[in-house]
């Protein structure tokens, strides 16, 4: 067969008009083909295409499909019970972390320092109270004269 | 049916359905997903496989009506990112064919026709159907096969034309 009836062949196979015999030849020769016809060197790239396409292979055992349990099933309940684990893993890791590096209770602050133990700082707040309330005390002794202005009807009248 | 035959007569299909899922999907993970679990499917039902005149097309009718289904949920769940997605790659064309292969551009092109034009040439392409093979798997008549096929045909010529014009014109 010669380059016209190839050419031919390919605006036969645009049209759809080919059997699958013709198609092969076609293809067959312009797999080898090495001209500068332009229609054939396109037809020649299209059907390299189909070609390259049809050698792509899935590659998957016999086993992954004849097991009773599906994979994919087992894939997905994986993935559920793998993120449940995982934020699992999370919640204790960082609780853990905490416990170990967390600061303690600050109960108190004397002179800037911080008081961690409870009895001490509790000590701390009695002293500071204390010394609170002695010049509170000592303050309202001079507050008893105050007495004699609750009673002026009296006063008016040793004046009479 | 044994599992030597299944292994023989099913199994031996999955590079066809795979191809077939992938072309429909344009997706590779969810291609083998739909042939694994159209697999599974046949072997579960293995012993009555013998009632089917041909298993190949009854192989390729599922993985085709599965692929539809997943078709149907990512259009629904992912319309509007597909649309984008899909218009960005129309815009990314010219600055593609220094880093694709000739052929991965026909393979995009036939990848964007209507069905059931992408599917015909599919199968008639690259899977070297007959047209009456393909006749059940499109619910079509051979007549009616025949002129999909050749607008497919036509439209992955014209386009391959139009890209390498504006690939050349780009230089």
């Amino acid at each position: 067969m010669g380059p016209m009836n190839y050419k031919k062949l390919v605006e036969d196979y645009f049209e759809g008009l080919t059997s699958l015999d013709e198609e092969k030849i076609l293809k067959d020769y312009l797999q080898n083909y090495h001209g500068n016809d332009p229609d054939l060197l396109e037809a020649q790239t299209i059907f390299k295409d189909f070609r390259q396409e049809r050698d792509e292979p899935l590659n998957i055992s016999f086993e992954s499909i004849s097991s009773d349990q599906p994979k994919t099933r087992i894939r997905r309940l994986w993935m559920y019970s793998g993120s449940v684990a995982a934020a699992a893993v999370l919640i204790f890791a960082f609780i853990y972390l905490f416990k170990l590096t967390g600061t303690p209770v600050v109960y108190a602050y004397v002179n800037g320092q911080p008081i961690t133990d409870k009895e001490l700082a509790m000590k701390y707040s009695e002293q500071a109270l204390q010394t609170l309330s002695n010049p509170l005390s000592k303050g309202t002794a001079q507050l008893k004269h105050i007495d004699k202005l609750n009673k002026p009807a009296e006063l008016l009248t040793v004046k009479k | 049916m044994t599992t030597d035959e299944f292994k023989t007569k099913v199994f031996s299909l999955k590079d066809r359905l795979y191809r077939f899922s992938k072309r429909m999907l344009n997706d590779e993970v969810e291609a083998q997903d739909v042939v694994q679990d159209v697999l599974m499917k046949l072997w579960s039902q293995k012993e009555e496989l013998y009632k089917c005149q041909s298993i190949e097309a009854f192989a390729m009718t599922m993985v085709k009506n599965r692929s539809l289904d997943k078709t149907r949920q990512k259009t629904n769940r992912f319309a509007k990112s597909e649309i984008l997605k899909q218009q960005f790659e129309t815009v990314d064309y010219g600055n593609t064919y220094e880093q694709k292969e000739m052929g991965m551009i026909v393979r995009e092109i036939i990848g964007q026709l209507d069905e059931p034009q992408k599917t015909i040439i599919h199968l008639r392409d690259i899977e070297e159907y007959e047209f009456d093979e393909i006749a059940p798997l499109v619910n079509m008549n051979v007549e009616t096969i025949r002129v999909n096929l050749s607008r497919a045909r036509k439209k992955v010529r014209e386009e391959f034309k139009n890209r390498m014009n504006y690939g050349t014109n780009e230089l």
